[in-house]
């Protein structure tokens, strides 16, 4: 068990991390009992880490570099068993890859798929992403949330983008429905989804710019996400593995070594 | 002038005479099989239905950059083999293969006609199958609504694609089918094969004749027309010989019936419309001029070869009919389409390290 007592978590992945390291800096996160740890490196980087009998490790001078710049803690490589729980951020699994299209088929005359078709895409989506697979194989030892990088940012995808690919009157109930089927795809799996925040989301299926990363706009950057945005994400898990923690499972047990 | 001078033999090309058209060549050497009515250049948009050989014009027409319509894509986070075992990318839309003129005619007036077709619903356990495609999706749906939903889906593509296109290419490939007695609905398989019940009382069996199928052809030619006046029409034969047959003949006869059938009602459509051609795929394969090489020894699949030799005689003959089409095919080989990474990517890329360095110090 850790000697100071408090729950050791792990945000992992890509630059999408980069809102919760925002949310705790800029203190909008109560970390009570929680020592966090951040874990990973910005998208070129990222696709260099790979996992080895159990471990991640950056495989090239650079990733090493930029995990060394992201973990304080001077940690070089990272396993299940190194934390009571993760939380996974973005790591190449974008919302804007499985549920845009979708609820943009919503809205075409010819857009309609069978649950079989939904179910082969969804699984796809999320077994051809090299993190969830990480992430499969760490949730079996450890509590692990996984937060998919938000729909696009709102006035920074150009309009005619947005007339082209995005379901502007998409429904909260029709994301529900699909955030639904994503959950229980992946608590198949032992990973609990974050789903995108309702809050966070404007004409269908966009980010509201004030979620957006704080230069969006004036860098073009459709993807990133801010502070607030990372807040709420970063809540959201710790109030789920608090709760994890508090009621240990045998596999957790183990991992701890009780 | 003498008289055996004064006939109109006389000022025929070689390729009237069967011992110098054909006798005298090597099978791959004979050409001109086809003078093409219309030109069929990349820009034109191109339908392609019927039955499985018709997939074939598709992936060639891809091959040489033309404009092959897949008004039914498959999402984009399907795989290649998970999109072909849900048929999506094997012909313009998703209605499986159309192996008979009824069945074209059926798919056309649910797409376009405001009468109704009086289509059954198979239901094996507690999947429900589409007749008029059983095998579109593996194990069928899972409710009739479903079903209906999927087929309004194809049915929106289809008049998109028919509206947006130069050239519906149609390859017939059978005469022998299965129908509801009462409805006169024909089934694209035999109930009971794949999905659905057989019930002598409710089903029989029909090898459609010359003028129902000229019939059927021509209603549909009225339906697409419609919707697209300038619509131009190519038919081919299938070359595949049947897998069975219900009709107490041989195979091997009734085989020969129905694609005779077929060739004859495609020669006269053809005949009859100026927007209408037959292109001789069906000839190149099967005529005993080409000694059957182009048969696997099951001597019913076609090869490779088989397939690449029709197309490229498509093309030879369509190069030869429309020289300006072979000037722009030559330009389009010279090109080097060479690309990098996209812009965009590298972008992305750099965004996604300058907020992780914003964050991280």
């Amino acid at each position: 068990m850790p000697l100071d007592d408090r729950l050791r978590i792990c945000v992992y992945g890509d630059s999408h991390i980069a809102c919760i390291k925002r949310a705790v800096d800029e203190g909008r996160v109560d970390l009570t009992g929680i020592a966090l740890e951040f874990w990973g490196a910005p998208g070129p980087r990222f696709r260099d880490i790979h996992l080895k009998n159990g471990r991640l490790a950056p495989t090239t001078d650079q990733s090493r570099a930029m995990v060394a710049r992201v973990n304080a803690q001077g940690r070089a490589t990272l396993a299940a068993q190194d934390f009571d729980g993760f939380v996974f951020v973005g790591s190449r699994l974008r919302a804007s890859a499985y549920l845009t299209p979708l609820l943009y088929r919503d809205a075409q005359p010819d857009g309609f798929l069978s649950q079989a078709v939904r179910q082969v895409m969804l699984e796809r989506w999320l077994n051809s992403c090299r993190a969830y697979r990480v992430a499969r194989e760490f949730a079996q030892s450890v509590p692990l949330c996984f937060a998919p990088a938000g729909f696009l940012n709102d006035q920074v995808v150009p309009e005619d983008e947005i007339a082209a690919s995005i379901n502007t009157a998409a429904t909260t109930a029709a994301r529900r429905h699909l955030w639904d089927g994503i959950s229980q795809a992946m608590a198949t799996d032992g990973i609990t989804l974050l789903a995108q925040p309702e809050s966070t989301v404007t004409r269908g299926a966009l980010t509201r710019l004030e979620y957006a990363a704080e230069a969006a706009r004036a860098d073009g950057d459709t993807v990133h996400k801010n502070g607030a945005y990372g807040a709420l994400l970063l809540t959201q898990a710790l109030a789920h593995l608090r709760k994890t923690h508090t009621a240990p499972t045998p596999a957790r047990a183990v991992a701890a070594g009780t | 002038m003498t008289p055996e001078h004064n006939n109109p033999y006389v000022d025929l090309p070689e390729t009237a005479f069967w011992k110098t058209a054909v006798a005298a060549q090597n099978p791959l050497q004979i050409s001109d099989l086809w003078h093409p009515k219309f030109p069929i250049a990349p820009k034109h948009g191109v339908i392609t239905a019927g039955s499985c050989f018709a997939q074939h014009f598709s992936r060639a027409l891809v091959a040489r950059g033309h404009n092959w319509i897949d008004a039914e894509p498959a999402p984009e986070l399907l795989t290649d083999a998970q999109a072909a075992k849900f048929n999506f990318g094997v012909f313009s839309v998703r209605t499986g293969n159309i192996y008979t003129a009824r069945m074209l005619r059926q798919w056309l007036s649910l797409a376009f006609d405001t009468a109704q077709v009086d289509a059954d619903i198979w239901r094996t356990g507690a999947r429900f199958f589409d007749p008029l495609r059983p095998t579109i999706e593996p194990d069928g749906f899972i409710s009739e609504d479903e079903l209906l939903q999927t087929r309004e889906a194809t049915l929106e593509a289809m008049r998109r694609a028919v509206q947006g296109a130069d050239v519906f290419v149609f390859t017939m490939g059978l005469t022998e089918c299965w129908r509801n007695k009462k409805t006169g609905f024909e089934y694209a398989m035999c109930p009971g094969t794949v999905a659905g019940e057989f019930d002598p009382a409710r089903h029989e069996f029909v090898n459609q004749r010359y003028t129902g199928i000229a019939r059927d052809m021509q209603a549909c030619f009225k339906l697409l027309r419609r919707a697209n006046p300038d619509l131009k029409i190519l038919l081919t034969v299938s070359p595949v010989p049947l897998t069975a047959t219900a009709s107490g003949a041989h195979v091997l006869t009734a085989t020969s019936h129905s694609k005779s059938t077929l060739r004859a009602v495609a020669g006269d459509l053809a005949a009859d419309h100026e927007f209408v051609d037959y292109f001789p795929s069906y000839e190149i394969i099967t005529h005993p001029a080409y000694r059957g090489m182009f048969y696997a020894p099951n001597q019913r699949s076609v090869i490779a070869q088989g397939v690449d030799h029709v197309m490229s005689q498509f093309f030879a003959c369509q190069h030869r009919q429309f020289p300006w089409l072979a000037r722009q095919a030559r330009r389009r080989a010279n090109e080097n389409p060479k690309g990098g990474e996209p812009l965009a990517a590298t972008a992305r890329a750099v965004k996604c390290d300058e907020e992780m360095l914003n964050a991280f110090g």
